[in-house]
């Protein structure tokens, strides 16, 4: 018996040594293939897997190898090595825990549930389906507008696949129509979670179709993430008690803080703090010139300032979800980073989505009964 | 670990997250989120492409994209992809085909900053129905 178990322990210290060194042959792939493959297709030469993978995941390769050199997409071929080496030990270590150390295993589970009661999700369905009656309003508009750039049109991802044309006014008013209406008997609580997974379609339709025209735009990413999560939320609150511990509200605010997380780490992973020196956010400045921007521009100690102050609130934002009483510090923080960013760049909306997802880090149900016990005497009263 | 549809989800969406960082690519819905975080190192960051434009009354014109309700991020953007596929002519015949018949006459110029100078390149001049 003895044996077997030395024999168990064995094998099970040989698999780790594997998974410790499998990287060891990307990395080797990458310097013996990949790099060389890479070099032939910045000359124009690319073997058919190159061009199928260059064609599929990184399309701008043929316009950006115009415009810069070679040792730029080698070091961006690099730093795709690196960080999914970064990602596999962090990810090896944390199954290596859960499955090795007990607690770990506890507070891993307990992580990913989070307290929250039925009454919180009908105020958090109101305010998120509000304020997606303005958004779509947003998007239509910006839709009818592009029709001028109808020529411009290069579909996007799945439009490409499914062959979808750019629509019309008229089909993207009534599209508007269709979607606004959705939002209507989602916030009146009729047919929620089927009006909620077309209206999640309709939401991803509409951004692809500004994307076909060469620009990727992030600015609704956060709320995409959310929404994307939010039928799971309807289905658990129909299916659980008054209170109950819910694992999709945790994840929404778990991807909403991974989205700063690693835009701060991009920053730093590609610029190694030089992205800090204040001539970077003078020349980003320069670029979406405002009144605001005008005065900061002078002043490298505002600069340095502002950049410090955005890597911060990037790069701690993710403390929200592991100390959720001191939420206000990065609340505040975000409120005052996307702001600025308006002001400063003109990039956003004064009604910003990044701003609205907060919501999802509060309890609503004092506003469900504070709202119920008014209507509750106003009923009275008229009676 | 349970195969239940809270665990397949949370691979999912943290997959999701992850594979756009890694891959340095936009994967829509989930997104890489390298907006600004490349700093300026090279003059070519800095180049922006403008367009004057020349109406039939012969008054020429620095064309706003905004008057054609278009962003100017998004054209900018576009004039610069058609710029290094070398089709600016189809760009050019686009833009006529999308604005008013009144312009005649397109310029389109792409210009680089550097600390010492600013460097300016002309395109190319296009005229409609040409």
């Amino acid at each position: 018996m003895e044996f077997f178990s030395e024999m168990n322990n064995l094998s099970k210290n040989s698999i780790l040594f594997v998974l410790a060194f499998l990287p060891l042959i990307g990395i080797l792939i990458h310097y013996f293939y990949l790099r060389p493959a890479i070099v032939y297709a910045y000359q124009g030469e690319s073997d058919a897997f190159i061009k199928i993978v260059l064609d599929t995941l990184y399309p701008r390769f043929y316009v950006e190898k115009e415009r810069f050199d070679l040792a730029f997409f080698l070091t961006k071929a690099d730093q795709v090595i690196y960080r999914s080496s970064i990602v596999y030990y962090c990810l090896l270590s944390f199954l290596y825990f859960y499955k090795k150390k007990e607690y770990f295993q506890e507070r891993a589970n307990a992580f990913f549930y989070t307290e929250t009661n039925v009454k919180s999700i009908s105020v958090l369905r109101i305010i998120f389906f509000s304020y997606f009656i303005y958004l779509s309003y947003e998007l239509v508009d910006e839709l009818i507008a592009k029709q001028s750039l109808r020529l411009f049109y290069k579909p996007f991802h799945f439009l490409s696949l499914a062959n979808i044309p750019f629509p019309n006014t008229y089909t993207i008013i009534t599209i508007g129509i269709i979607w606004t209406s959705l939002h209507i008997l989602i916030i009146l609580n009729k047919k929620t979670l089927l009006c909620t997974i077309l209206s999640l379609t309709i939401f991803l339709l509409c951004q692809c179709w500004t994307f076909s025209f060469e620009k990727t735009d992030h600015g609704y990413a956060t709320i995409t993430y959310v929404f994307l999560l939010f039928p799971f939320l309807l289905d658990e609150q129909t299916k659980n008690t008054l209170l109950f511990k819910s694992w999709s509200l945790q994840l929404m605010r778990i991807s909403i803080a991974m989205v700063y997380l690693l835009s701060s780490l991009e920053k730093i992973v590609t610029s190694q703090f030089s992205w800090l020196n204040p001539d970077n956010l003078k020349t980003y400045l320069s670029f979406h010139e405002t009144a605001l921007s005008k005065i900061v521009i002078q002043s490298d100690v505002l600069c340095f300032l502002f950049s410090v102050g955005s890597i911060t609130i990037q790069l701690s934002f993710i403390l929200i979800v592991f100390f959720p009483r001191l939420k206000w510090i990065w609340i505040i923080g975000g409120i005052i980073f996307h702001t600025g960013t308006l002001l400063l760049m003109n990039i956003g909306i004064l009604l910003n989505p990044w701003i609205l997802v907060y919501i999802f880090f509060f309890d609503w149900a004092n506003v469900y009964d504070f709202f119920s016990d008014k209507f509750r005497k106003e009923k009275r009263f008229s009676n | 670990m349970v195969l239940n549809k809270k665990n397949i989800m949370t691979t999912i969406m943290l997959t999701g997250l992850l594979v756009p960082f890694i891959l340095i690519t936009d994967i829509f819905p989930f997104l890489r989120f390298g907006m600004f975080a490349e700093p300026i190192k090279k003059d070519i960051q800095t180049e922006r492409f403008i367009i004057y434009a020349t109406n039939s009354l012969g008054e020429k014109t620095l064309f706003n994209p905004q008057k054609i309700g278009v962003s100017p991020n998004t054209f900018h953007y576009l004039c610069r992809n058609y710029y290094y596929r070398n089709e600016s002519k189809l760009f050019a015949d686009k833009l006529f085909l999308s604005t008013s018949d009144s312009l005649n006459k397109i310029e389109l110029l792409r210009i680089v900053i550097n600390e010492k100078k600013t460097d300016t390149l002309k395109i190319g001049v296009f005229l409609r129905n040409e």
